[in-house]
């Protein structure tokens, strides 16, 4: 065995860092799900009736539909009944003023999670250099939201989407479901009948967002499956930057996670939607981890809007999850950039759709995978020129490392047009680390597990380079941890 | 025609054919038919069948004009012809002691060719329904063998000659061909299909044992009302060569399935593929190229020129298995969209399970270059004679790979034809 693979062997050994679990109390629904159930969680949340008519008919269309097969995932089925739909932290109905009325244990959560300095000064209540805003999802519930009144000044809402049912129900009414809707996949129909939490976000008419907003999402009690739901309105000629990440405790079940996120640009507005993910990825059999079929999709309503995915996802046992745009608009832009890694067992099927429908639009697909250990990595994505989107463009390069000859690498994209204009190039490519730059960085004395993570992120620069600052650092390093030691 | 066909109706005839064969032969008859029936007639439900529905195309009456073409023929050739799916053994000149017709091997209780009937590339025989039909209803065919380290002197020129529109016959005809190559052996093969079958499915093995080589170009001028489906399986073993050419004018509904499985070191497989469609044709190519040995390379090339309402589709696979390191696979899609309303699907897959491969898959679909066009305009070229030019030019690059030139004067011969019959969709803006 080369000293390489010893390094790279033992790196592909490293536990997950962010595996612990902190107890809170929670309140639980019943087990199972049912219609008892969405009321439970309805009336947990005081909503108004619209909210759960709406819940109640998402549930019962829910009920006649099956589990996409589709994928290239392997995974004992999932029973449904077996999953609590609702936990919050006991605290909920008295959300904390200050800093000291915030459970301690909640703090040191946060703390562990790592979340930058910068934020947890926003916490403390000290006067940040770099602003962020973070709306903390814990547990399905939101606990903490900070500089409100920054944001309320610009006239921007960025609140919990249960204080926005009950504050802006005509916001609310306007927009949710209106580009996931109801019916649109098993998975979203499930979130729209039992998501418990997560932001809303309104920006109004030519705005840009005084910072980057930030939610910080994390699944905590055993056993609960999380649905959030984000909805984020960008008004005419605005600008928002929203950052997701996420970690989660270790534990032995599979935990399933199905999160629907709406984005509407509207006429000049711009929405820039980055996401770390790493949660628990299950251990190096493949027992655990978290399972996780997310509907993304943003809407590019008006002219000359343009709305941007970035993602860099390295956790998750299972990962079902294709961030989409519908260019509606004339000129409107949607891009995509994406890094998924995939260790030991997991298995990503991501990608994206570009549909686009008006004149002039542009779409931009950089998409990278490494596989490595016994992982099995997928891409899939559609584009689609309809016949009158005349002069629409589109360019997708996607590119697979392969580490280790268990591993699997696969690319499913899916190209139709309609329109004799609309220009389409697609490039893809599949090979391994090359031997030659990793002899490379050896001879000049750099060491094997340095080299690895060298190469990676050279491979991925593209989509890292369109990371915000803050999560650009973290996610370098979270390339490099997740890859180092798994060349063969 | 336009009739509803339903399963029952495709298999009717089924249970008749076992008079007379043996025992394997039944048994091989019996699986098909019991496959089929449980899959049924693919819709695009199916996912390899998305883009092109034949339970649709079946149930919907044909549209589409067909234009009388000039038979296809290659000097010096040896020639199979097959009227309206049967062996028409008085107008073709076989080579000698190499061709064995179906119903013989069918009826022959220890014919060696019951290990490789319907056994040649099994991963993907599995699980697809058309295979299965033509199992069950195979009558019609032959079985062509190279032995060892021979040649085969002449190209053997396959011609399918389907009836007009009128006398098509919807409850389908089904033909079946094995082509074995033994060690070293080498062959040429044409295959040219005419006319307008009401249903057809035509379904050829093949069988490249070590080192051997076959040469196989295939030309589609179905009329615009044919429903076709062909299958070419093919096993190409150690440092054994596929180089095949596909050309096609799609139809009602036209599709072609190149499924290879490259089992040897260093197998190859290079395809290459043009087709021209227009009106309310449909034109399918679905490629899977599984490689399953360690050092093996294949390549892909599809140009398509698109015009009228017509329909499309590409869908290339590359399947490299765990103990197929060092493939190298590439493939390639181009579409040239000439009219507002045609219409193309691609999807190249990859689908990858050993690390040390090389695969690239690239995808084109647009207009016509407009730089290109202004260039040549700008040195006095008439636009419509540089919009051939440019059309011609797209396609020529697919021709270049043909290496036998009577075989390439062929194919360049089919394009000349369908460009002057289409002068008009090509020459102009729609």
């Amino acid at each position: 065995m080369t000293q390489e693979m010893e390094t790279l062997e033992e790196f592909a050994g490293q536990k997950y860092k962010y595996g612990f679990v902190s107890d809170i109390e929670s309140e639980f629904a019943p087990k199972g799900l049912s219609e008892d159930v969405i009321r439970f969680i309805s009336a947990k949340k005081d909503e108004p009736d619209w909210m759960l008519d709406w819940r109640l008919a998402a549930y019962k269309r829910w009920q006649a539909m099956r589990e996409p097969d589709w994928a290239k995932l392997h995974y004992p089925r999932v029973d449904f009944d077996d999953l609590y739909y609702y936990a919050a932290p006991k605290s909920d109905k008295t959300s904390p003023k200050s800093l000291d009325e915030v459970d301690p244990e909640l703090l040191e959560t946060y703390k562990k999670l790592g979340i930058p300095l910068s934020e947890q000064e926003i916490l403390a209540g000290v006067e940040p250099k770099n602003r962020v805003a973070v709306d903390a999802v814990f547990d399905s519930v939101s606990v903490v939201t900070t500089f409100k009144e920054t944001l309320e000044e610009a006239g921007v809402i960025f609140c919990p989407i249960s204080e926005a049912i009950s504050k802006y129900p005509e916001l609310v009414q306007k927009y949710l479901g209106t580009v996931v809707p109801v019916t649109d996949n098993f998975y979203a129909t499930l979130n729209s009948a039992v998501f418990s939490d997560g932001s809303f976000v309104y920006i109004p008419e030519g705005v840009r967002c005084p910072m980057e907003l930030s939610t910080y999402f994390r699944i905590n009690a055993s056993n609960t499956g999380q649905f959030e739901r984000t909805l984020i309105i960008a008004d005419k000629n605005s600008y928002v930057s929203y950052l997701e990440g996420c970690t989660a405790p270790q534990r032995d079940e599979n935990q399933l996670h199905a999160a629907v996120v709406e984005l509407v640009a509207l006429e000049g507005a711009e929405i820039k939607y980055s996401t770390v993910q790493n949660w628990y990825p299950g251990d190096e059999t493949g027992k655990g981890g978290i399972y996780n079929f997310v509907t993304k999709r943003g809407d590019c309503r008006g002219d000359h809007s343009k709305i941007s995915w970035t993602q860099v996802e390295t956790g998750s046992a299972i990962t079902w999850k294709y961030p989409s745009c519908i260019l509606r608009g004339e000129n409107s832009q949607g891009e995509f950039y994406s890094i998924a890694i995939t260790n030991n067992y997991q298995q990503a099927d991501t990608g994206t759709k570009m549909i686009h429908l008006g004149k002039n639009t542009k779409s931009r697909i950089i998409s990278k995978g490494i596989s490595a250990g016994h992982s099995q990595n997928t891409y899939r994505g559609l584009v689609r020129m309809h016949s009158k989107a005349d002069g629409a463009r589109n360019f997708t390069q996607c590119d697979s490392l392969l580490m280790g000859s268990d591993c699997g690498a696969h690319t499913v994209p899916y190209i139709e047009s309609r329109n004799r204009s609309a220009m389409i190039e697609h490039e893809a490519t599949t090979s391994k680390i090359s031997e030659d730059q990793l002899f490379y960085c050896l001879s000049r004395g750099i060491d094997a597990e340095e080299a690895v993570a060298l190469i990676v992120n050279g491979f991925c620069k593209d989509v890292l380079q369109q990371l915000p600052m803050e999560f650009a650092v973290e996610a370098q390093k979270l390339v490099g941890i997740s890859l180092e030691g798994s060349v063969g | 025609m336009g009739e509803i066909i339903s399963i029952d109706r495709l298999l009717k005839s089924a249970s008749a054919l076992q008079t007379g064969t043996a025992p394997w032969a039944g048994a091989l008859r019996e699986q098909g038919r019991e496959k089929f029936s449980r899959l049924g007639i693919p819709d695009r439900r199916r996912e390899s069948w998305k883009y092109s529905d034949l339970a649709l195309a079946l149930t919907k009456a044909p549209k589409g004009t067909s234009v009388s073409r000039v038979p296809l023929a290659l000097d010096g050739s040896y020639l199979a012809v097959f009227e309206n799916g049967v062996f028409d053994a008085a107008r073709s000149k076989l080579p000698a002691d190499c061709i064995v017709p179906l119903a013989a091997v069918l009826a022959d209780s220890a014919s060696p060719f019951a290990k490789t009937l319907g056994q040649i590339n099994g991963a993907e025989q599995t699980g697809h329904a058309i295979l299965g039909l033509n199992t069950a209803r195979m009558e019609e065919g032959f079985v062509l063998r190279i032995p060892k380290g021979e040649t085969l002197s002449n190209p053997l020129h396959i011609r399918f000659n389907w009836p007009a529109e009128e006398t098509a016959d919807v409850d389908g005809r089904h033909v079946r061909l094995l082509v074995e190559l033994e060690e070293g052996a080498e062959a040429t093969i044409l295959e040219t299909h005419r006319g307008t079958p009401g249903f057809a499915t035509v379904v050829t093995e093949l069988r490249l044992a070590q080192t051997a080589k076959l040469t196989h170009v295939r030309i589609d001028q179905l009329g615009g009302a044919s429903r076709q489906t062909a299958i070419t399986l093919g096993d190409v073993s150690k440092a054994a060569q596929y180089k095949g050419f596909y050309l096609s004018e799609g139809g009602h509904f036209c599709r072609h399935e190149a499924l290879f499985e490259l089992t040897g070191d260093n197998a190859n497989v290079e395809i290459d593929g043009a087709f021209l469609v227009t009106g309310e044709s449909h034109c399918d190519n679905t490629t899977v190229i599984t490689h399953a040995a360690p050092h093996t390379t294949s390549r892909q090339a599809f140009r398509g020129v698109l015009s009228g309402s017509s329909k499309s589709a590409y869908q290339g696979c590359v399947k490299v298995r765990p103990e197929a390191q060092k493939t190298n696979a590439y493939q390639m899609s181009r579409a040239l969209l000439l009219s507002r309303e045609a219409r193309i699907a691609t999807k190249p897959e990859l689908e990858i399970f050993a690390d040390d491969v090389k695969c690239s898959h690239g995808a084109t679909a647009g207009e016509l270059d407009m730089d290109a066009l202004f260039f040549l305009r700008t040195r006095g070229i008439p636009e419509e004679e540089a919009r051939a030019m440019l059309v011609e030019a797209f396609l020529q690059e697919a021709l270049d790979t043909i290496e036998r030139a009577d075989l390439r004067d062929v194919a360049a011969g089919t394009i000349t034809d369908w460009l002057s019959l289409h002068a008009t969709e090509v020459t102009h803006a729609g």
